[in-house]
């Protein structure tokens, strides 16, 4: 048995938070998707398609159905026809492919005829309590209609361009916890389904691709009739579903500290667990050996047209070749080999090849690791609110250790200051502006911690170190959120992330990169500095396939 | 109107921000409103009549309830109000916040109307609670009834639109620049 108490102690925040780092973060078995997965099949849910109706131009309804020991999940999708010219993946848009919300329970023939007039309108909709999410779909236009022509006449796609797409539709946003009137997580955190974050909205997702695969085949038939195929089943399962993810989910990262602070420090408590093994067993290394086997050929097929996931990826391909030749000569005999190789791959690896590797090796420790995902979540509604007799000194010394790098900056220089994060009146969605350039400085949000750290420090500086920071709040309402989040670092060691969220080098994209891997996002294909397209889902076994035994290393794609 | 608490929490943050208070008051403005409608009150109408009716801060119940709770430790003594406070319900959620934070209940003084508060539930004796009382507040032994929380809110559209209107200040107006470069788009996303 292993010491559950680790030796090797977790990576300093100073090192974890910085944003390059965070925007080279893998997914791993504490990933959301996989997690759920792993549920799905442990508890041996059942999954049913009680209703699909829907014509042969690819309009109507259908009902996918999973059962808990406890309860029972429907997604009740529409898919529309869509002309080509209203289809967008920007939040901008207002017409779908296809549209769907997650019912709590058996929807009645009422609910469905009342989520009809509200779920192909989204944004412009309402839902319920009865609703846990609610999310769209666009397809993949070339793949979509390659992969109908080809079953239509009876042939299955070709394989390269599946690989290349990697699925049929991309979902352009799932929205939960209260949004647009769904139920609030509150109300569902108890469930022990739903323990663990964003469980909802992964089932949501999970459930859209086994609903994109019956429609894709659906259309194939209304056009081929008897002489369509079905799509094989290999192919089926390397269809994931694909997502378009842009600014909104950057500010999340900031607006939730404690709850990200949970995400990132149970890895490192995973990973620090793992570097204290001290002895590894042979089947412990036959599988990472395994896996790490089947993570190369995943990797060959991650492209991006982007310069900096392209520079990234070039190294990442390059670092796989030296843990190639690392691992040959390993000697697993050793004392602690994991924290051995991944004392290593800091030394030697960029932040992709490291991070992948810490990624990698928990994986044949679920008994060490598993049990954390249960701490992800934020239950800690009172660290919330300021303690107003806490001294002066101590709250200087928590901005100096979080955020002691930012308090040497000008903040004035341009290039420190260049941006601002706003919210447009259009779509009341969050943008990042050019500060000196555009009339928005007074719509500016407050997604700029490391800045207002600073200035709040400044400000302190005249009180006395004993004096109760209530004192100071009473003269400075305006600091009074940097002093909330200078508290909560007190709790949460990983909460802020320690780089300039508004300096004119920021790349969103690396926010938007770290809560996807939590996800369990793979095949990062940056779209700009700051939209994201990825993968989820890729390779698991549909409802029906679904075993305790292909619930776990699904991820990674069985090599040939 | 049927809205989730996550809905009115969002508003009410905004709303407040719009108004002028502070991004750090703003969270906290948020969170007492949703304090209030899970225990059944309308925390949404008290909120808009006092972003409307812009009191002085001495007749304040925000700037009072943030009083109480950063002095929450010091709240053995009483702590008065420096004038008539308007819509004093607005101070019950910054009592429980505070009551929370040194584990025990509070009690509020308004006028005849006497409110016992501790971190999940009030409960009111005396007068119902009126506008524009001066308020005394001060650690006490007593403890309030259990109340069941509701999920939901159902304010009046009226209500809700005045609180869209003060968060619509803390909007940019849309430019076409921002829509192109502001939320990034590049590459084709129609392929």
């Amino acid at each position: 048995m292993n010491d559950l108490s680790p030796l090797i102690p977790r990576r300093d925040p100073n090192v974890v938070m910085r944003l390059s780092r965070l925007g080279s973060l893998h997914q791993s078995r504490l990933s959301f998707m996989r997690i759920l997965m792993r549920r799905m099949a442990s508890e041996d849910w059942t999954f049913s398609r009680p209703e699909f109706d829907i014509d042969e131009i690819g309009v109507g309804y259908a009902v996918y159905s999973a059962k808990t020991p406890n309860r029972s999940y429907s997604l009740v999708a529409f898919a529309h026809d869509l002309p080509p010219e209203d289809r967008s993946d920007r939040v901008i848009a207002n017409a779908w492919d296809a549209t769907f919300t997650l019912f709590d329970g058996v929807p009645t023939r009422d609910d469905i005829q009342r989520l009809s007039e509200n779920v192909p309108v989204q944004e412009a909709g309402r839902i319920t309590e009865k609703e846990l999410t609610m999310s769209r779909a666009n397809r993949s236009v070339r793949l979509w209609e390659h992969v109908v022509e080809q079953l239509s006449n009876g042939q299955q796609p070709d394989l390269e361009q599946i690989q290349q797409v990697g699925y049929l539709m991309r979902t352009t946003a799932v929205y939960g916890s209260g949004k647009f009137g769904a139920a609030d997580r509150e109300t569902i955190e108890d469930r022990s389904e739903f323990k663990a974050p964003f469980q909802v909205e992964m089932l949501t997702v999970y459930l859209i691709r086994t609903f994109v695969k019956d429609l894709v085949e659906h259309m194939a038939r209304a056009k081929g009739g008897n002489a369509a195929a079905p799509l094989s089943s290999d192919i089926a399962k390397q269809l994931g579903i694909g997502n378009s993810t842009g600014l909104g989910m950057a500010p999340f990262l900031i607006n939730h500290p404690i709850l990200f602070s949970n995400w990132i420090m149970v890895r490192e408590e995973a990973i620090s667990r793992v570097r204290s093994v001290a002895q590894a067993s042979k089947e412990e290394i036959a599988l990472f050996l395994s896996l790490f086997d089947r993570c190369r050929h995943s990797i060959d097929q991650w492209t991006s047209e982007h310069p900096i996931q392209k520079e990234r990826l070039s190294k990442l391909k390059s670092d796989i070749a030296s843990i190639v030749t690392r691992l040959d000569a390993q000697d697993f005999d050793v004392a602690y080999p994991w924290d051995s190789i991944l004392k290593w791959a800091a030394e030697t690896l960029s932040e992709e090849g490291q991070e992948f590797l810490n990624s990698l090796v928990l994986e044949p420790y679920a008994q060490l690791v598993d049990g954390l995902s249960s701490c992800m979540s934020d239950h800690f509604e009172r660290s919330f609110h300021i303690d107003g007799a806490i001294p002066v000194e101590n709250v200087r010394q928590l901005i100096t250790d979080t955020f002691g790098w930012a308090l040497s900056v000008d903040w004035t220089a341009q290039p420190e200051n260049a941006r601002a994060w706003y919210v447009s009146e259009e779509k009341l969605e969050p943008r990042l502006g050019e500060r000196f350039e555009e009339p928005i400085a007074k719509y500016e949000q407050p997604l700029a911690p490391a800045r207002d750290a600073a200035a709040a420090f400044g400000a302190l500086k005249p009180y006395a170190k004993d004096a109760p920071i209530s004192a100071f709040l009473a003269d400075h309402p305006h600091f009074r959120h940097t002093i909330r989040r200078a508290q909560m670092s007190a709790l949460a060691p990983y909460s802020e992330i320690r780089d300039n969220t508004i300096s004119a080098e920021l790349l969103p994209i690396d926010m938007l990169r770290a809560k996807l891997s939590f996800f369990g996002a793979i095949h990062f294909d940056p779209r700009s500095d700051r939209w994201v397209r990825i993968c989820m889902f890729s390779g698991a076994p549909y409802p029906a396939d679904l075993t305790a035994e292909n619930a776990d290393f699904w991820i990674y794609p069985e090599v040939a | 109107m049927d809205l989730s608490m996550n809905e009115v929490e969002a508003q009410a943050r905004k709303a407040a921000k719009g108004a002028d208070y502070s991004w750090g008051e703003a969270e906290d403005i948020g969170k007492a409103v949703r304090w209030l409608c899970k225990r059944g009150v309308n925390g949404c109408e008290h909120l808009a009549q006092i972003l409307l009716a812009k009191p002085d801060p001495k007749n304040c119940p925000i700037r009072l309830g943030i009083l109480i709770l950063d002095n929450a430790k010091n709240l053995g003594d009483t702590l008065t109000s420096f004038g008539s406070v308007a819509e004093p319900a607005l101070v019950i959620p910054f009592a429980a916040f505070a009551s929370a934070q040194i584990e025990r209940p509070l009690a509020i003084q308004a006028g005849k109307c006497s409110v016992i508060v501790s971190e999940s539930a009030f409960e009111i004796t005396g007068e119902p609670m009126r506008n524009k009382s001066v308020i005394e507040v001060k650690a006490t032994a007593k403890s309030p009834k259990l109340m069941t929380s509701v999920s939901r809110a159902s304010p009046q559209r009226e209500t809700w639109e005045t609180l869209d209107k003060f968060a619509h200040r803390t909007y940019a107006p849309a430019t076409e620049e921002s829509r192109m470069l502001g939320a990034g788009a590049g590459i084709s996303d129609n392929d």
